[in-house]
């Protein structure tokens, strides 16, 4: 077998491994390790194993994502996500979907204070999926929401996608973080108009709350939102300020979540157990599906399978925007198997020089890469956000979710779609500097 | 990669004759530096083009940059097991593996630029057994270094010792002494974190070479460098996994052999030009102010980071090596290659 | 059965609370370190710190998280088999898990060892790094525990013939 008849075999056996019940992270792991031992040795296989799970482990840029999913936590145990949402549900309640909409705005707005799509997935499961359950709203619907907007992480700065980008094209930073805005918010308004169609199509998925007098809504908030414009001056504020950077905001939110429940004394030492015992599980889930997927992404680059792909995709003769188009099919296929950090690292390089020569702007294709990312990890058979939701939300099966993503799958290609037509979307902010 | 074997020779009555040998190897590349940067862009790229030249295309490498099949932590012990054929990192990433070469970037040398220290470290290690023995587990192709790294601030500006009192700037690894001996502050955090925190503030500065003003985009976000080339420079490798070596026969070593031999040369140049080049590109583009040092003042600063080195010393003396020796003999490979190459590109 | 389930539960439950404590020490680090900094200066080695605590949370979490079947998996087709074969899907499943969380934990070990031989330390305190590499390993050898009682779990199945133990 030539190593890239090996890369294709390997997709078939992560299939029948993942339908036979095998967690993913094993599947992985074991898929990638019996490659890189075929195509290699087993000494190599072992030691690239070893190597990439510990430093998966040991690693300061990650540790964002406990510190976040902790946060989370802390806010559920402590009864600050019901307050919130107990106020968002009298003041939005009534609309249609509004607790989703309103859950939708929420992940933007963490986007700004978190750098990953997996730790605002994780936080914001842990903040806003048991309230949405407490209402009556749709599994399918809340989990795929959750999932689908946490991409909203990385499209609203910071970003760690934007600096990998960045730093591999060469491309500003800070235009892409710039860039970044507006097509965040756009994809937001998309995402939130795709869920208010969907309930007014099936009222069951979000029952509508009842009326409420605006005096309750008033002390709702009061009661809810206090709190979190504490925390949120305090991580927002900081940062800002330069007092941290976003990978210690994660601790800061935590710290500032954990002051403010034990002042209001809101936190038994129960809840606080709790809420680290369920930080620790989900963590661990996601790191370990994460280094698995770095041992897999590895094992096809040495296949040269993911290369041959993008060399494929931008040597057939069309048209500049129909090759744009294969380029993002081609996203979208190696999304379904290979984890959004990873990928860029193995596309970028083969991709950016084909796009520059079509004459398109590079921060441009920076934010339509993302987007193409975003797809990527809600797709499965892996879409790293839907397993983070699925370990939160233990209840709902991995397909569940899956079927409740094609309506925010849309939004991203329509996103994409306006992207190409009005470009100017994405440059407007960037021009302005400097 | 593994080669197919060379096919059997056919018995016959003719003349023995050597078989010929059309084996072809395609080689796993691994680097830490993203696919743009002139490293890889000009430097391996170049390197890898001239051995297949020289192999007529038999021998082709598949490149893998930006850490995408090993981090750059992960290379050395990487390719020495096989995960890649073939790999380029910096000692530096894995303190405490290499303490020989740490003498390389201890600070004090005369050190003008980075072909001077690429060329130091190349001769040191084909003269010293000591440093021979740190890199057994692979074939080592070839070393070359940095140019010193510079003082680079967003505010305020570093014109004299007492400025960087208490500023906290990003160091990393061996340099971390230099930078406590001189008061400031190091604060150690990952490269990707390093341009956000300049921007945000929380970093007055950082210690590097030039070169990532442009590489690392961090022009955007610095106003000064004040030039301090006798602080530091990083050691790199280029290294090959034994059994991929041991699988070629000797025209290939040989091409292999003396390609790497002159890019030692080469890639010292090129690092040379690039360091001057990203400072340009920082005084063109983002008006970066360029301090230097007076002579006085250098004095003092050297005076200041003495006894970094007598640490050094100490240091490596109590784990059984000879400390001493070490620095004498680099210190004298840096004064000749000085002299040799120290006018480069001024 | 009984014991040996209980046994296990109780270690990895301890186990999963070094990580507990772990996670909260991580936090009061960075944050200690940003408070004293900006009057005054940085915790040295909050980085390197920060990586040992974060590899102490996340390995002793791993194990815990299998305990409580909590890395995702699909489980659309097989929940619709009769339970013997159930049994049979998940004995071959446990069985290449055990294996390959077996020979993680052997090539993690031996890679802790080959580092302490050569004396990988942290670049500011200079903290060895071997025994993190092998409380990492450990993490693994808890895992590949719980993997072999999932194992015996699933035997039971296909021989009794129902989940009931
Ligand atoms: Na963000
Ligand atoms: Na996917």
């Amino acid at each position: 077998m030539t190593p890239m008849q090996v890369g294709m075999l390997s997709i078939l056996v992560i299939f029948i491994l993942l339908f036979l019940r095998m967690p993913v992270a094993f599947v992985m792991l074991v898929v990638g390790m019996s490659g890189y031992a075929y195509l290699t040795t087993t000494r190599a296989a072992l030691s690239i194993t070893a190597q990439t799970m510990y430093n998966t482990f040991a690693s300061y840029p990650l540790i964002v994502v406990p510190l976040f999913v902790w946060m989370g936590f802390i806010a559920y145990y402590s009864g600050l996500s019901s307050r919130i949402y107990d106020a968002t549900y009298k003041v939005m309640g009534s609309m249609t979907a509004g607790l989703a909409l309103a859950t939708i705005g929420a992940c933007a707005a963490f986007g700004a204070i978190c750098g990953s799509t997996t730790a605002t997935a994780a936080t914001m499961s842990a903040v806003a999926l048991p309230e949405m359950k407490k209402y009556n709203y749709s599994r399918s619907l809340s989990t795929a929401t959750v999932a689908s907007a946490a991409i909203l992480g990385v499209m609203i700065p910071p970003s760690v996608i934007f600096i990998l980008y960045g730093i591999s094209t060469g491309e500003s930073i800070a235009k892409l973080f710039l860039a970044g805005i507006l097509p965040g918010l756009l994809l937001m308004v998309l995402f939130m108009l795709a869920t208010y169609l969907i309930v007014r199509r099936n009222p069951d998925l979000a029952p509508a709350g009842p009326k409420v007098p605006w005096g309750e809504k008033l002390r709702a908030v009061m009661r809810g939102g206090v709190e979190v414009i504490i925390i949120f001056v305090c991580v927002m504020g900081g940062l800002f300020a330069g007092f941290f950077t976003p990978t210690e905001a994660g601790a800061v939110g935590a710290f500032s979540t954990l002051v403010v429940a034990l002042i209001r004394r809101q936190l038994t030492w129960r809840g606080f157990v709790s809420s680290l015992n369920d930080a620790v599980r989900i963590a661990a889930m996601i790191l370990f599906l994460s280094g698995a997927a770095y041992v897999y992404g590895r094992f096809l680059a040495i296949t040269g399978l993911p290369a041959a792909m993008a060399t494929w995709a931008t040597e057939i003769a069309l048209p500049p925007v129909l090759i744009l188009v294969v380029i993002l099919i081609v996203y979208l296929i190696l999304g379904c198997f290979i984890d959004a950090l990873a990928l860029i690292l193995l596309t970028v390089p083969i991709f950016y020089p084909v796009v520059m020569a079509l004459g398109f702007d590079s921060v441009w294709f920076g934010v339509i890469i993302v987007l193409a990312l975003g797809m990527g990890v809600i797709t499965p058979p892996v879409g790293a956000n839907v397993y983070v939701v699925a370990g939160v939300e233990r209840e709902t099966p991995v397909m569940t979710i899956f079927r409740g993503i094609w309506p925010f799958l849309i939004c991203i290609f329509v996103c994409i779609a306006i992207l190409i037509t009005f470009p100017g979307i994405a440059l407007v902010i960037p021009s302005l500097l400097r | 990669a593994k080669a197919p074997a060379p096919a059997a020779p056919t018995p016959t009555d003719q003349p023995k004759e050597e078989p010929k040998d059309d084996r072809t190897w395609n080689l796993q590349f691994a680097t830490f530096w993203p696919a743009t940067d002139f490293q890889v862009a000009e430097g391996h790229m170049g390197w890898a083009k001239e051995i297949e030249k020289r192999t007529n295309g038999r021998v082709t490498f598949t490149f893998h940059p930006a850490n995408a099949l090993l981090g750059a932590n992960e290379i050395f012990t990487g390719v020495a097991d096989g995960a890649a054929d073939l790999g380029t990192t910096c000692p530096a990433y894995t303190p405490g593996l290499f303490p020989v070469t740490e003498a390389f970037e201890l600070p004090g040398y005369k050190n003008d630029n980075a072909l001077v220290a690429s060329m130091t470290m190349w001769e040191a290690y084909k003269t010293m057994d000591l440093l021979q023995k740190e890199y057994k587990d692979v074939k080592v192709l070839m070393f070359w270094a940095t140019g010193p790294g510079d003082v680079m601030t967003n505010k305020p500006p570093v014109r004299k010792l007492e400025d960087l009192k208490g500023l906290q700037i990003r160091t990393v690894g061996g340099t971390v002494p230099s930078m406590k001996a001189l008061e400031a502050t190091p604060v150690s955090m990952p490269m990707s974190d390093a341009y956000l925190a300049l921007d945000s503030g929380l970093l007055a500065g950082i210690l590097a070479p030039t070169d990532t003003l442009k590489g690392f985009k961090l022009a955007e976000v610095i106003n000064y460098v004040t030039k301090t080339p006798f602080l530091y420079n990083i050691v790199f490798m280029k290294v090959m996994n034994w059994d991929t070596w041991n699988s070629f026969p000797a025209d290939i070593q040989k091409a292999f052999t003396d390609v790497s031999e002159e890019y030692v040369e080469k890639y010292g140049k090129l690092r040379t030009d690039h360091t001057e080049g990203g400072l340009q590109y920082g005084i063109k583009e983002h008006k970066v102010e360029v301090i230097t040092l007076s002579a006085e003042e250098q004095a003092r600063w050297l005076k200041q980071i003495e006894p970094v080195v007598d640490a050094w010393i100490e240091k490596t003396n109590k784990a059984g090596l000879p400390g001493n020796d070490v620095v004498k003999k680099v210190k004298e490979i840096d004064a000749k290659m000085s002299q040799k190459y120290g006018s480069y590109g001024k | 059965m009984g014991i040996l389930d209980k046994f296990v539960r109780m270690i990895t439950w301890r186990t999963a609370q070094i990580g507990q404590a772990a996670l909260a020490a991580v936090m009061l680090l960075i944050v200690a370190n940003i408070f004293s900094r900006i009057p005054w200066k940085p915790v040295p080695g909050t980085v390197e710190l920060t990586e040992i605590l974060g590899a102490v949370l996340l390995t002793t979490g791993v194990a815990y998280t299998q305990l409580m079947k909590g890395h995702i998996f699909v489980g659309v087709l097989v929940e619709k088999f009769p339970p013997r074969l159930q049994g049979v899907v998940d004995t071959i499943v446990s069985a290449i898990s055990l294996f390959f969380a077996g020979l993680l934990a052997k090539e993690t070990i031996a890679f802790g060892a080959k580092m302490a031989q050569r004396g990988w330390a942290t670049a500011d305190l200079l903290i060895p790094i071997y025994p993190v590499i092998y409380l990492v390993a450990f993490g693994f050898l808890m895992l590949a525990v719980v993997l072999l009682k999932d194992l015996i779990k699933a035997i039971m199945m296909i021989i009794k013939g129902s989940e009931a133990l």
